[in-house]
């Protein structure tokens, strides 16, 4: 139905390279921010699933050496007969040294330190330690031994992308508020420009819904257009992105695959803004006619 | 049919161009419009074609009180008002016969049947020629006729036109006035606005004469 036209407005008419022009660069923003906001969201996602499940024991020393290799093995012992634990593993001295080396410098004599000894626990998928609990009972063996999940040291971090994540998703609504109001002014220009031929078909006896059917579907053409250019560099942009991303081979960001698949509802954007200008035309259109006696 | 009852009307806070209008148009009467240059005779056609509202008074169109018309109801009356205007408002981009068609097609006309009637009302107002022409390539005469061809194709119920033959020549005018009679004689109630005497007295019908906003003569046949 919105397809059939009577024509009423010249070949053309609102068809002017600016309009579909700006909402393209607007998709293009659109599309971005909101690229930003879901990648933001995956990789955080991606980031707490690779550390759930992950819990590290301490155990102090008040000089290098204070616990020796049997009070350790004693805790690993204890660790996996520890119910959820699938693994349990002291961190490796040279692993230690790597962890220390950008504060301490590669010469530093780690022998000297009293460091703790790290134990890497691996608990079932799925199921919470509690860390409390286990530290309690560690600490028969290791005076002042702590217990933390992997995950809490997350939770800044969470906050911060979580906001980050928020101003992306404002950005995509201040962005369709724009491109609103450009529709909103377009379609004002029109109105003004073809005032003449709308009071006509009005006198002639066309219901509103006519005339606005007529702007409506232009704006509907207009917006898909520029929306799916601009939604196009989007997509080159963000895939750009996205090989990048993938290519740091990082365990904490998502795969190709899953940020792929988490990104296509973007492909609604065109057919969104579409209707988005379709609609602000109609409401547009509608509220300027209620003016015609 | 149409009825002016008190009727006074002015723009926005002005004073009032129209004042005490009162007449009754029966069904099937034809009435010449008529009075000097802002003696009120376009804006009591307004009043009529529904493009105004009065400030104050009745008015009864085609059995329909205005004031308890909505807004909603409106398009459903204009399409049973067919309006030749002064200055034609032709639609520039289309055609002769998109123009003449355009209120079969507002009122959901199919195409065959929108087609067979504007290629008879062309042929008869001698438009047949210029069918795919727009009306910039017309000239004022052919210009006209295409307005008047555009306000009688739905057959309405109430005819208005404003200076309808101003622009032709002396043979159209008579031609188209023959049409407006048939129309008439078929049931189309008839208001033309004009200048134009001479016209008055070879066709003669019922007078309503405005004098600076008022209503100063209804005489002939009909009028109450």
């Amino acid at each position: 139905m919105i397809f059939r036209s009577l024509h009423l407005l010249p070949r053309g008419a609102l068809s002017n390279r600016l309009v579909p022009a700006i909402i393209a660069v607007m998709v293009l923003l659109l599309t971005l921010a909101a690229a930003a906001a879901i990648g933001i969201d995956r990789s955080l996602a991606s980031f707490q699933a690779e550390l759930s499940g992950r819990y590290t024991v301490e155990l102090p020393t008040a000089e290098a050496g204070a616990v020796d290799d049997e009070t350790v093995a004693r805790v690993v012992d204890l660790l996996a007969e520890t119910e959820g634990v699938i693994a349990a593993e002291v961190v490796p001295q040279p692993t230690m040294e790597r962890l220390l080396e950008p504060w301490l410098g590669r010469d530093a004599a780690m022998g000297d330190l009293p460091l703790p000894v790290l134990i890497d626990i691996v608990a079932t998928p799925g199921m919470a330690l509690d860390a409390a609990a286990l530290a309690a009972r560690i600490d028969k063996l290791v005076k002042g031994a702590r217990v933390e999940a992997a995950v809490d040291s997350l939770d800044e971090i969470g906050e911060i992308a979580a906001a980050i994540e928020m101003a992306a998703y404002a950005v995509v609504l201040l962005v369709a508020f724009c491109l609103a109001a450009v529709v909103v002014f377009a379609t004002g220009a029109g109105l003004a420009t073809h005032h003449g031929i709308i009071e006509i078909v009005h006198q002639i006896g066309a219901h509103d819904r006519l005339v606005s059917r007529e702007f409506e579907r232009r704006f509907l053409i207009l917006g898909f257009a520029g929306a799916v250019a601009g939604g196009a560099v989007g997509g080159v942009v963000v895939y750009g992105f996205a090989l990048y991303a993938t290519s740091l081979d990082s365990p904490f960001l998502p795969a190709m695959d899953d940020l792929l698949q988490a990104l296509l509802p973007l492909l609604a954007i065109p057919f969104l803004v579409g209707g988005l200008t379709m609609a602000t035309a109609g409401v547009t259109v509608g509220r300027a006619l209620r003016r015609l006696t | 049919m149409v009825r002016f009852d008190n009727v006074g009307m002015r723009y926005g806070v002005g004073q009032e161009v129209l004042r005490d209008i009162s007449f009754d148009l029966p069904r099937g009467s034809f009435t010449y419009l008529t009075g000097a240059s802002g003696a009120g005779k376009s804006s009591l056609l307004k009043l009529m074609f529904l493009a105004r509202r009065p400030s104050r008074g009745l008015i009864e169109i085609l059995g329909r009180d205005l004031s308890r018309l909505s807004r909603r109801a409106l398009p459903e009356l204009r399409r049973q008002i067919g309006v030749v205007y002064q200055d034609f408002r032709l639609v520039d981009h289309m055609t002769v016969f998109d123009n003449v068609a355009l209120p079969l097609r507002l009122a959901g006309a199919a195409e065959p049947e929108v087609r067979a009637h504007v290629e008879e009302l062309l042929d008869w107002v001698a438009l047949a020629d210029r069918i795919g022409a727009t009306p910039p390539e017309l000239s004022g005469g052919e210009q006209q006729r295409v307005a008047i061809a555009r306000a009688v194709i739905g057959r309405p119920r109430l005819l208005l036109a404003d200076e309808p033959t101003g622009s032709v020549d002396p043979d159209m005018g008579d031609r188209l006035m023959h049409l407006f009679q048939e129309l008439n004689r078929i049931g189309t109630t008839i208001v033309i606005a004009t200048h134009d005497i001479a016209m008055m007295e070879r066709h003669r019908a019922a007078v309503l004469r405005l004098v600076r906003g008022e209503l100063v003569v209804a005489r002939g046949a009909g009028l109450a």
